[in-house]
C-alpha cells in the first residue's frame, strides 16, 4: 500500500507510486477493469507534442499561498511561464472573497553557465536572504528545476539552514521535470512540501487529546465556495488548501474534523498525509458531481461528522429546490452529444454531470490515469463511480494534452459540445465548429445546484453556435488531411 | 519508528583500497552480530564483490534502465554474514551523469523505506574517489550518513584527495551534514608512512581510526573473491580489520575537519619531500648492506 513518507524530502513520482499511465485507448469500463487487476501498462507514443513540466504544477500549488513567495532555483527560462499563476490568483480571488489580491512574487536564481559548473547553492542561499529582506514573507518555497537536480545542489540543506537563520519555513519542493511525465507529479511535490514543513501537529487539550476544530479541509484548486452553504448546516466551515490559504491556515489544517477533495487525483496524496501523519480522516467518497455521487458524498460527510440527519435534510431540500429545473434541462438537452477534455479526476466527474443531464457522453481525452489512488480508497475513485452510476463511456483516451489526437477524435465524432477544464483546449472545438465550453471553476458543477448551473451553461452554448460556425468557416486547420484520415491513435504503441 | 541506524560513508581516492576496507568492515560488523548494508556508490559497481565470492550484482540503475519502476528489493543481495549488498551503478564511462545516478539510486531506496524495513544497524556507503560533483556529496548530506571515514595511504595524491573531501565535509557541516570520524591509514608499510598520516591528521584536527598494513593476505583473499575476514579469519590482517570495526562500533562523536589550503598543503608536502629523501636514502643504504 502506498504511504506518505515525510522524512524524505522528495516525493516519489506517480509512475512509481501509483503506476500512473499517460497513454490508453479503449472504453472507460476496460480502463476500470484493467486498473484494479494490475494489467494496465503504459502505452508509449512514437510521436508526441509538448508536455507540461512538474516545476510548473508544483509552482501552481505553492504560488497561490497568500503570504508566501516562490523562488525557482534554475535557469531563468524555467520560470518563464509561472506568471500565469499570478493571473490565476488575481482573477479567481473574488470567488474566495479575497478583495484585494496581492501581486504574486516569483523569483529565479537565474543559474548561468558559471553556476552550473561551480554549483548554485551559495547563489540560492543569497537569493533566499535577499528576497526575505525585500518582502518578509511568512514562507519561502524553493522549487527545483532539471538544472539544479542534475548538478546535485544541496537545496534541502540550503533551505534548512536559511530556515534556521530567518525563523520562517523555507521549503524545498523537489519537482525536476525529468523525473516524471505525469503532470500531477508536480502537485504532489507541492503537497509533500506543505505536509512536511508547514502543517503542524494539532494542539492538545487538557487531557492530552488532539484539538479538533469545526473546520473541514477542502483540497482543491481555486473554484468558487459552494461548500459553505452545505457546511454551515453541519456547523463547520471550509479550510481551503492550498490556493488562498495562509501559512497559519495550512499549519492548523491538522485540527480539522475531516478532509475532502474537489478531485481525488489532485487531493488524495495530501488528504492521505493529513490522515496518516496528523490524524485527520479523509472522506472516502467520489466528489459530489451528479446526483448519486452528491448523495453519497453528503451522506459520507454526515457520517464522518456524526450528523447523518443533516445530510438527509440537505439532500431532501436540494432535491426539492432543484429537481424540477434539472428535469426541464434533461428534456431540453436530450439527444445531445458531448466530448470531454480535462484532468483525470475532474474529467470523470464531468462525464457524470453530462450523463446526469441526459447528454450522451461520446468520449473523453483525459491527461493521465491513476490505476489506484493514494491510500487505495476505491470509493473515492470518480471513474469507478461514474461507470457504475451511468454505464460505459466509449472513446476513452488517456493523453497528456496531445492536441493532435484531440483534433483527430473531435473531427470524427463531431459532438454537439466540447467540455474543457483547461485553457487552450476549447479552441480546437471552436475551429471545427463545435460549441465549446470552458469552465475553469471546478466547483461550478457540484451538487444539485451545480447540475442546474452546468446544464444552463451548456444549453446557452449549444443554442448560440453562430460564432463557432463562422469561425470554422474561416479558420485553417493546421493539421493535414492525411493526419485527419489516420486512426487517432496511430502513434500510440503497446509498450514492450 | 525503528531503532536509529548508524550510517557511515567511506570516501577516498580511487584505487586506495576503499572497497576492500569497507567490505572487511562490513564483514567484521556482521560477525559482531549487526545487520549491515553496504551501498556501493561508484559507477564501476564493484564495491561489494568480495562479499559475494567476487560476483557482480545487478545495480539499482541497471534495473531502472530495464524498467521504469524498480522495487528496491530487487537490487538488494545478501553476501557474507548476511550483509545486504547494493550497488548504485551508473552510466558507462564518458556518458551521462554518474552524480545524478547516485542521487537517483539513494532516493529510490530511501523512498521505499528499505533501511527501516530491513531493521538495519549499519548502512555503509562506499563512495567513489574525490567529491567530484554534487551527486557524490549526497551520502554526506543531512539525513543520510552521520559519520565519514576517509581511506588514505601516505601517498601525497591520496592525502590531497582526503584534504579535498575534508573541504566537502566542512562545507556541509553547518547544514547538519555528516562529520568526519577519522582517517583509515591504508597500505602502511614503513614507519615514515605512519608519521606522514599522523602529521596530516594532527594538522587537520582529526584522528587515525586504524593503521592497516599492506598485506599479501588481502591480495590473496581478494583474488579468491573474498574479504580477509572470510578467507583468512585467523590472520593478523583480519584482526586489524576487526579492531577497526570495533572502533567504528564504539565511535560516537565526529567533528568538522580543518582542511589545509592549497598553499598550506603544498608547503606541508615539500617539508615531507625533504624528510623523505633522507629516509629513502637511509633505507637504500640499509638494504644494500643486507645483500
Amino acid at each position: 500500500m502506498p504511504e506518505v513518507n515525510l522524512r524524505v524530502p522528495a516525493v516519489a513520482v506517480r509512475e512509481i507510486r501509483l503506476n500512473t499511465i499517460t497513454g490508453f485507448q479503449g472504453n472507460a469500463s476496460d480502463l476500470v477493469r484493467q486498473s484494479r487487476c494490475g494489467g494496465l501498462g503504459e502505452q508509449s507514443r512514437s510521436f508526441t507534442q509538448c508536455l507540461g513540466c512538474s516545476t510548473s504544477t508544483a509552482a501552481c500549488m505553492v504560488t497561490l499561498v497568500r503570504d508566501g513567495i516562490v523562488i525557482s532555483h534554475g535557469p531563468v527560462g524555467c520560470s518563464s511561464c509561472l506568471h500565469e499563476f499570478a493571473f490565476t490568483y488575481r482573477v479567481n480571488a473574488p470567488l474566495r472573497g479575497v478583495d484585494q489580491p496581492t501581486q504574486r512574487h516569483i523569483y529565479s536564481t537565474n543559474l548561468t553557465e558559471e553556476d552550473m559548473v561551480f554549483g548554485g547553492s551559495q547563489k540560492l542561499a543569497d537569493t533566499i536572504h535577499e528576497v526575505y529582506g525585500l518582502e518578509q514573507p511568512k514562507v519561502i518555497f524553493v522549487i527545483t528545476t532539471c538544472a539544479s537536480g542534475i548538478i546535485g545542489d544541496d537545496v534541502e540543506g540550503v533551505c534548512n539552514e536559511a530556515e534556521e537563520e530567518l525563523g520562517i519555513p523555507v521549503v524545498a519542493v523537489f519537482c525536476e521535470g525529468f523525473r516524471s511525465k505525469v503532470w500531477t507529479s508536480g502537485f504532489d511535490a507541492g503537497y509533500h512540501a506543505v505536509a512536511r514543513k508547514l502543517i503542524k501537529q494539532p494542539r492538545t487539550d487538557a487531557k492530552g487529546q488532539p484539538v479538533r476544530r469545526p473546520i473541514i479541509n477542502v483540497i482543491n484548486f481555486w473554484g468558487s465556495d459552494v461548500f459553505s452553504r452545505w457546511f454551515e448546516q453541519f456547523g463547520v466551515t471550509p479550510n481551503f488548501i492550498t490556493p488562498y490559504a495562509t501559512t497559519d491556515t495550512l499549519a492548523s489544517s491538522s485540527e480539522a474534523l475531516v478532509s475532502v477533495e474537489a478531485c481525488t487525483t489532485l487531493g488524495s496524496y495530501l488528504s492521505g498525509a493529513l490522515e496518516q501523519e496528523f490524524g485527520v480522516p479523509a472522506l472516502h467518497a467520489a466528489p459530489p458531481y451528479g446526483i448519486p455521487a452528491t448523495d453519497r458524498w453528503l451522506r459520507a460527510l454526515g457520517a464522518a461528522l456524526g450528523k447523518p440527519e443533516v445530510a438527509e435534510h440537505i439532500i431532501e431540500a436540494d432535491r426539492a429546490t432543484f429537481s424540477p429545473r434539472i428535469a426541464e434541462l434533461r428534456e431540453q438537452l436530450a439527444g445531445k452529444t458531448a466530448y470531454v477534455t480535462a484532468g483525470a479526476g475532474h474529467g470523470h466527474s464531468l462525464l457524470a454531470l453530462l450523463s446526469e443531464l441526459g447528454i450522451d457522453a461520446q468520449g473523453a481525452a483525459l491527461f493521465h490515469h491513476d490505476p489506484i489512488n493514494d491510500f487505495e480508497a476505491e470509493e473515492a475513485d470518480a471513474l469507478i463511480a461514474t461507470v457504475a452510476d451511468y454505464g460505459d463511456v466509449p472513446n476513452f483516451n488517456i493523453c497528456n494534452k496531445q492536441e493532435f489526437e484531440l483534433v483527430n477524435v473531435l473531427n470524427r465524432i463531431k459532438p454537439d459540445i466540447l467540455l474543457a477544464r483547461h485553457g487552450g483546449m476549447t479552441l480546437w472545438g471552436a475551429k471545427l465548429g463545435i460549441p465549446s465550453l470552458l469552465i475553469g471553476d471546478e466547483h461550478f458543477g457540484m451538487g444539485y445546484e451545480g447540475l442546474v448551473k452546468y446544464g444552463e451553461a451548456i444549453l446557452e452554448i449549444v443554442e448560440n453556435n453562430e460564432f463557432v460556425t463562422n469561425l470554422a468557416r474561416h479558420s485553417i486547420n493546421p493539421y493535414s488531411q492525411w493526419w485527419l484520415k489516420q486512426p487517432p491513435h496511430t502513434f500510440l504503441e503497446r509498450a514492450s | 519508528m525503528s531503532k536509529p541506524i548508524k550510517q557511515i560513508a567511506i570516501y577516498g581516492k580511487g584505487g586506495i583500497g576503499k572497497s576492500t576496507t569497507t567490505s572487511n568492515i562490513s564483514a567484521a560488523l556482521a560477525d559482531l552480530g549487526y545487520k549491515v548494508m553496504q551501498f556501493g556508490c561508484d559507477p564501476k559497481a564493484d564495491s561489494t564483490n568480495t562479499l559475494r565470492d567476487g560476483s557482480y550484482i545487478p545495480t539499482v540503475l541497471d534495473l531502472l534502465r530495464e524498467k521504469k519502476k524498480v522495487d528496491a528489493h530487487e537490487a538488494i543481495f545478501t553476501g557474507y554474514g548476511n550483509v545486504y549488498c547494493v550497488e548504485a551503478g551508473g552510466p558507462a564511462p564518458g556518458v551521462g551523469c554518474a552524480g545524478r545516478g547516485i542521487i537517483t539510486a539513494v532516493q529510490l531506496l530511501k523512498q521505499q523505506n528499505i533501511f527501516d524495513e530491513l531493521d538495519l544497524d549499519y548502512v555503509i556507503y562506499d563512495v567513489l574517489g574525490d567529491v567530484v560533483c554534487g551527486g557524490f556529496a549526497v551520502p554526506i548530506r543531512e539525513g543520510i550518513a552521520q559519520h565519514v571515514f576517509t581511506v588514505t595511504s601516505a601517498d601525497f595524491m591520496a592525502i590531497y584527495a582526503a584534504n579535498n573531501l575534508f573541504k566537502g565535509i566542512q562545507k556541509y557541516s553547518n547544514a547538519g551534514g555528516a562529520l568526519l570520524g577519522g582517517v583509515i591509514a591504508n597500505s602502511m608499510q614503513h614507519p615514515y608512512q605512519r608519521e606522514i598520516v599522523d602529521d596530516f591528521v594532527a594538522r587537520t584536527d582529526t584522528q587515525v581510526m586504524q593503521y592497516v598494513p599492506r598485506s599479501i593476505t588481502v591480495t590473496q583473499s581478494e583474488l579468491s573473491g573474498k574479504t580477509t575476514i572470510e578467507a583468512a579469519p585467523d590472520s593478523e590482517q583480519a584482526d586489524v580489520y576487526r579492531e577497526l570495526a570495533r572502533r567504528i562500533e564504539a565511535h560516537t562523536e565526529s567533528k568538522t575537519p580543518q582542511p589545509l589550503s592549497p598553499d598550506e598543503l603544498k608547503a606541508w608536502g615539500s617539508t615531507w619531500a625533504d624528510a623523505l629523501i633522507a629516509i629513502e636514502s637511509g633505507e637504500v643504504r640499509g638494504e644494500r648492506a643486507g645483500i
